[in-house]
């Protein structure tokens, strides 16, 4: 008799999550944070690629060493003959290695990890220095990614910028 | 028809006592087998690790025998193409409760028409295995009740886990794949023309 | 298949509750009552042993992880274990270490995902909101650690990608000290409810020597009273200088399956804190050849891992060279998910079957690879 009691009036207890914070976290309106209450994601962040055209020696080792077969390495107009990488977002898996590989640590992987378009043309871009300009923004810019096209069996940069602005 | 050991609208028998282990020696089995099996090599890898090596006839005895001597758990069998060798190697992995070790028995069966005898009648395990051997490598396994259709549905190519089977080409061919770089791929796969697309 | 009038066949479709992944039945049912189950796989097959030779050995690391999804590290554990014994590779003590924390981690997350889904499947749909909940810490863990929160591509051939931040080990007892409140109200929800009393004590029983004879293992054998565990029996990694227990429950059924895993969420949240405190120092990776040059002497080797589903077997065959020769999967829901579950399911209600799925814990990716 006493059991039956107990487990009616027990379940009354749920009401006390009615004053309680909700566990979920709606970004990006809420930061989020880890248990401590310190920023996620962290620099280890394996997110969004962006490529330093200046230290760039277009060895293609980050190509060779990618386990997908998503980076192609392209010859733009105006950088000399060199071949600059181009990343496919259809195939990448975001393991890192082109950044490992790069022997002269120009590859790198952002803590971003937001791109959003209805257009699926931006998602085979070429990674540039521009992208750790909108860094501090939630959602990376697919207007602002450098992409290129065939004209005249040239490749030309026709959306974004291949290098930051000289100050 | 297949037939299920354990017919659930009856229950489970509660007067079954605990699990007995096997209590031999490693070592002291693939000695043992040596002498049972004319033919087979035993060799120690390292600690908790064996292999036997027999001839395909002799399969049900090692197996039979091996079970006997406390190896009763059937862990998995594999399948490997050696193209240039012109044979296919069967290991069939087991494990001792008792003896902590796991033995390995390795077999050769020809390449151009594999077939070699079920292991089902001894271990259970092995019926699902050797369904998925049967589908991706071609092997027959006669008396196994299940050598159905498991896991590639409306398949008309050859079995595709076989070193002639360029799966890269036939992504190429079927679906127009691009190949971006091609240093980051096998060479050998590519050889067919595969550096003129994409 | 005498009378034809008296069972209709219905697919029990391959997106229902209680199980992590997309898995169909092919059920024959006389009203209610399951007479035959045959279970029909391959939804999720990516070919991974055929594209596993085709990339170079440390490009398969990324995708490695991808064959199970509650439970990742495993298989880049169980992947570089096999290639380090091939090579005859001695990894640091630190590495083993680390490498023990995060296969206990991914331990517990699959376990809180586990019951979560046993919950769901009787339509207690709060357990599994709560555990999912707790399991989000731990993937903020991950991503400090490793850098990504499901797929880490941490573990490889040599010890471990990075060192662990500073401030890591502090987090992770933060985390477990905020689960291990967590755990009694875990407890008077599920396991003390009238509802899964009824629904899971007597559920698809099986006696130790059938469970043996059938390819059971893990929690599952476990759970009849085989105490059997691969950690203590095959020891790798940290394993022998941990202290910890193996539960076992004798009953077989349902309640059982479910009750040891229970047990193994407290057992692992002791062995995370004891690798923490026992951290030696010294460098987390061996001296390997470079990544683009790798190459593994000609052998084989079959790799061993307690998995929170089971066993689960690599077996690397070698033939010396940069790519692997084969690598077979070897994954626990193999047996549990085709040949014993289909004994299970018969004589049980349709309901039933997504909840002696979810007792059994059956990860289809396992199964398709």
């Amino acid at each position: 008799m006493g059991d039956v009691v107990r487990k009616t009036i027990r379940p009354f207890r749920a009401l006390r999550f009615l004053g309680r914070k909700p566990h979920t976290v709606r970004i990006p309106h809420e930061q989020h944070n880890d248990i401590e209450g310190e920023p996620l994601p962290t620099g280890r962040y394996r997110g969004i690629h962006v490529n330093d055209w200046d230290l760039c020696i277009s060895c293609g080792l980050c190509a060779m060493a990618c386990p997908c077969d998503a980076i192609e390495m392209i010859e733009v107009e105006g950088e000399g003959g060199k071949k600059r990488p181009e990343v496919s977002y259809g195939r990448c898996c975001f393991c890192g290695f082109c950044e490992d590989a790069c022997p002269k640590k120009c590859m790198h992987l952002t803590s971003n990890h937001t791109m959003l378009d209805t257009d699926p043309r931006p998602f085979v871009f070429l990674p540039t220095p521009g992208i750790r300009e909108f860094e501090k923004e939630y959602v990376v810019q697919t207007s602002k990614l450098c992409l290129v096209e065939e004209r005249d069996g040239k490749k030309v940069v026709v959306q974004g910028k291949p290098r930051p602005r000289k100050q | 028809m297949v037939e299920d050991t354990l017919d659930h609208t009856k229950g489970m028998d509660p007067l079954k006592g605990e699990y007995k282990p096997g209590t031999i020696k490693l070592e002291e089995a693939l000695v043992r087998i040596g002498k049972l099996v004319p033919g087979a090599e035993t060799a120690v890898r390292r600690a908790r690790r064996g292999i036997v090596k027999v001839t395909p006839d002799m399969k049900d005895l090692v197996l039979k025998g091996l079970k006997e001597m406390g190896f009763d758990h059937f862990v998995a069998v594999t399948c490997i193409d050696w193209p240039e060798e012109k044979r296919m190697e069967l290991v069939y992995h087991l494990w001792s409760y008792g003896t902590k070790g796991i033995i390995m028995v390795e077999t050769d069966i020809d390449r151009d028409m594999p077939s070699i005898g079920t292991a089902v009648p001894i271990f259970r395990p092995a019926i699902t295995y050797e369904r998925e051997i049967h589908e991706m490598f071609g092997v027959d396994f006669p008396g196994n009740p299940r050598l159905t259709q498991f896991i590639l549905e409306d398949w008309e190519g050859p079995p595709p886990m076989r070193k002639d089977f360029n799966s890269l080409m036939y992504s190429v061919e079927r679906f127009g794949l691009k190949i971006r770089y091609p240093k980051s791929l096998p060479p050998h796969l590519l050889d067919k023309g595969g550096e003129k697309n994409g | 298949m005498g009378d034809d009038f008296r069972t209709t066949e219905i697919i029990f479709g391959p997106q229902h509750p209680g199980i992590h992944g997309n898995f169909a039945f092919r059920l024959e049912l006389e009203g209610d009552i399951v007479r035959r189950a045959r279970v029909v796989p391959g939804y999720l097959h990516r070919a991974f042993e055929k594209l596993m030779e085709q990339r170079t050995w440390m490009q398969n690391v990324a995708l490695v992880p991808r064959i199970c999804v509650p439970d990742p590290d495993v298989n880049e554990a169980a992947y570089s274990m096999a290639i380090e014994e091939i090579m005859g590779l001695e990894v640091p003590r630190r590495a083993d270490h680390i490498r023990t924390v995060v296969l206990e981690l991914s331990r517990i997350a699959s376990h809180l995902m586990g019951l979560g889904g046993m919950g769901g499947a009787i339509g207690l749909y709060t357990l599994p909101m709560w555990t999912n909940g707790e399991r989000d810490y731990i993937l903020d863990l991950f991503e400090q650690l490793t850098g990504g929160r499901v797929y880490h591509i941490y573990t490889w051939p040599g010890g471990v990608r990075w060192d662990m931040p500073d401030n890591w080990p502090r987090k992770v007892n933060k985390v477990l000290d905020h689960i291990e409140r967590q755990l009694p109200s875990y407890w008077s929800l599920f396991f003390e409810s009238k509802v899964t009393d009824a629904r899971m004590v007597g559920l698809a029983p099986y006696d130790p020597d059938w469970a043996i004879a059938h390819g059971v293992t893990g929690p599952n054998l476990r759970a009849t009273g085989v105490k059997y565990d691969i950690r203590k029996d095959d020891p790798y990694a940290a394993y022998e200088d941990l202290d910890f227990e193996i539960p076992t429950r004798k009953s077989g059924d349902g309640m059982a399956r479910a009750l040891v895993r229970w047990d193994e969420v407290g057992q692992s949240i002791r062995i995370i804190r004891q690798a923490l405190e026992q951290m030696p120092s010294g460098p987390y990776r061996a001296k390997t050849p470079p990544p683009l040059a790798f190459t593994v002497p000609p052998g084989d080797a079959l790799a061993r891992i307690e998995s929170s589903k089971g066993e689960y077997n690599y077996y690397v065959v070698s033939k010396g060279g940069k790519y692997p020769h084969r690598v077979h999967v070897r994954g626990p829901s193999f047996t549990h998910g085709i040949d014993v579950l289909e004994q299970l399911l018969r004589g049980y209600e349709i309901s039933d079957t997504a909840l002696i799925t979810a007792t059994l814990d059956v990860c289809p990716p396992d199964i398709d690879r």
